[in-house]
């Protein structure tokens, strides 16, 4: 990591590396449009994507500790077990969801709610927000859950019997304590979809590609430039950073 | 009935295939403090969680103050539940625990800090607004409790053994301190215990449970002198059993034979000739006498088989022809001279004993 940070002060030439102190790679970073335009897309998706995984994990954790209580635990180990089955598989696996012909498609149309298979489910920024926001949902349960775990059936019955509805139940009570949960959950699923760059190559389009793709491009083959590319991701680590930071704050105030 | 707080009507509650209560009638007065106790598994729990709307029955009514809320949740009852283990939020401290309820009905920040420091004075904690949960010990813990569930100014208080994990001298104290707070806010109160000591020191009346079924309401005299049942006068207090078969029914006297000895006792609707019955005298009403002879239906013979010295008293244990234990509780003189292994007789006063229909033999 740290050699990361040397290096992305360097110099390309050609094959070679050139240590020097320049900022040369961070200012083309920020001022190239091609880099700009990729970076404001990554950290969009990366944001939707968390904003969208992380109420639904939400729920889910809150369902699997007070809905199914002891069953929960099962559904735990299921959610456990889609983490070990592979991310590349389970990518493919949306693909056919999502595809022209997919399922997704071919349901809407059996039912009759639209007559052409929706284009932009496949091959596009929403199936790319689609697709992380399945992988990474699981990862988005796992803290939350623990963190609901520790929340006892008492204290949600006292916040009820005094005078809490659901609303404020999960304002003042649940949210509270399971912060740290869900802090944990949108790190997770912000950092890992802002530097994902496999997903968009299968089921992303030619105007979905994202700041991944680029870095991962200047670490191999030709017209590889490792300076660049370590630039590149030090801007993203330190943008994503701010924005988690401000939802950080934002949802401690909301909570208060 | 008008001044009724709390009417609970033919209540009956399963979850699957376990009954926990069957067929409840239970009405409690305004201002009135009432206990429902029972052994572990009575469906106390289960009653108190139906007054306050965690529950819903599987048949019968509920109502406070007149309103029906049977099928209505928590968050709209009038009525506030204090839990075994404080249940405090533990990230709000004392202050913002005591006013969660106030808050969420908008009071106004000066009422509502006014109501604190009402409430805090009330539970005599007055300095301890601004520490967290985890810094009060267990006896402020439930103070808090306590203080967090009055604030709200419920029209009925419910309270689920909210001192059984205190040790013996804080609970004394506070149950105490619980009785004068009660009176002071001219409150309802419904609390739940098992332990039978707190119930007699509490309450106005006491409900007795027993396997999801109440079976004697009435004041701690009432229960303590007058147990309806075999079950009631075992569970409240020490009590002695002379288990017999009923003889004659004369002149509001019945006659039953313990142990082939004739024993005399006011007799209770519902009781025939014939009938297996129990005389209940509690020990501090048996006395032991070396006389000769049997004083007419109220002594029988035993052999001294223990010796209990008990501080303010003596509690002497003698065994009868049957096998059963009697026991009497004696001051030091009517001690003296006494030794295990003597033959002697046991006696009482003829409205000592009462006479109890065995429902569990
Ligand atoms: N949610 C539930 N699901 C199934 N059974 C329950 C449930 N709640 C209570 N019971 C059962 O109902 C019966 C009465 O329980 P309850 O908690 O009311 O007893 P209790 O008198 O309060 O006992 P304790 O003194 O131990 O607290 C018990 O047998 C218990 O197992
Ligand atoms: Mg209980």
């Amino acid at each position: 990591m740290l050699s990361l940070f040397v290096l992305s002060f360097w110099r390309a030439k050609g094959f070679e590396l050139i240590p020097d102190f320049t900022l040369a790679n961070y200012e083309k970073a920020v001022v190239s449009k091609l880099y700009r335009t990729l970076l404001v897309r990554t950290v969009l998706v990366g944001f939707v994507t968390a904003a969208i995984v992380v109420p639904i994990a939400f729920a889910l954790s809150y369902a699997m500790r007070f809905v199914f209580e002891r069953r929960g635990q099962l559904i735990l180990q299921l959610v456990l077990l889609s983490l070990f089955s592979g991310y590349l598989v389970r990518i493919y696996a949306w693909r056919t969801i999502l595809g022209k012909q997919g399922l997704l498609n071919s349901t809407l149309q059996w039912l009759g709610l639209i007559n052409e298979p929706l284009e932009f489910l496949i091959y596009s920024n929403i199936a790319v927000v689609i697709t992380l926001s399945g992988l990474l949902l699981p990862l988005a349960v796992l803290p939350i859950y623990s963190a609901l775990l520790n929340v006892s059936r008492d204290q949600m019955e006292a916040a009820r019997d005094l005078g809490a509805g659901r609303v404020h139940l999960i304002r003042t009570i649940l949210l509270p304590l399971a912060m740290p949960g869900v802090r944990t959950a949108f790190a997770f699923a912000f950092l890992l979809a802002a530097g994902d760059f496999v997903t968009p190559t299968l089921v992303g389009g030619t105007q979905s590609l994202l700041i991944g793709n680029i870095i991962a491009d200047q670490f191999r083959g030709i017209g590889s430039n490792w300076p660049l590319g370590a630039a590149l991701a030090f801007v993203t680590i330190a943008i994503v950073l701010v924005i988690y930071l401000a939802v950080v704050q934002i949802l401690a105030r909301v909570t208060r | 009935m008008t001044n009724a707080a709390v009417e609970i009507m033919g209540v009956r509650k399963s979850f699957g295939s376990m009954t926990a209560l069957e067929d409840v009638d239970l009405t409690v007065a305004d201002n009135e403090f009432v206990s429902l106790l029972g052994a572990s598994g009575c469906g106390k729990s289960t009653l108190l969680r139906i007054v306050a709307g965690f529950e819903y029955p599987t048949s019968g009514k509920v109502r406070v103050y007149g309103e029906d809320v049977t099928t209505r949740p928590p968050e709209r009852r009038p009525t506030n539940l204090v839990f075994q283990r404080g249940a405090l939020f533990p990230h709000m401290n004392v202050y913002d625990n005591i006013a969660y309820s106030l808050k969420l009905k908008k009071w106004s920040k000066k009422r509502i800090d006014d109501k604190v420091e009402e409430m805090l004075a009330l539970v005599r904690l007055e300095h301890l607004g601004g520490r967290g949960p985890t810094e009060l010990s267990g006896g402020q813990a439930q103070r808090v409790a306590l203080a967090r569930a009055l604030a709200g100014e419920p029209k009925v208080l419910l309270l689920d053994e909210p001192m059984s994990a205190l040790d013996l001298k804080l609970r004394q104290q506070m149950q105490l301190e619980l009785r004068a707070i009660q009176r002071r806010l001219e409150a309802t109160f419904v609390f739940v215990t098992h332990d039978q000591t707190e119930a007699l020191v509490m309450s106005d009346r006491i409900a007795i449970m027993n396997r999801g079924r109440i079976v004697q309401v009435g004041t701690p005299q009432d229960i303590y002198r007058r147990p309806a049942n075999v079950f009631v006068s075992d569970f409240i207090g020490q009590t002695n059993l002379l288990r017999g078969t009923v003889q004659s029914i004369q002149g509001g006297v019945a006659t039953l034979d313990v142990v082939g000895t004739r024993l005399t006792v006011a007799t209770v609707t519902g009781v025939s000739v014939g009938a297996r019955a129990a005389l209940s005298i509690r020990p501090e009403a048996v006395r032991v006498s070396r006389q000769e002879s049997l004083p007419e239906g109220r002594g029988v013979e035993g052999r001294i088989s223990e010796i209990i010295y008990l501080g303010s008293s003596i509690r002497v244990g003698a065994v009868l022809a049957d096998g059963t234990t009697v026991w009497a509780d004696l001051r030091d003189e009517e001690a003296e001279g006494l030794a295990v292994g003597d033959l002697v007789k046991l006696v009482w006063a003829p409205a000592a004993p009462t006479l109890l229909l065995g429902d569990n033999e």
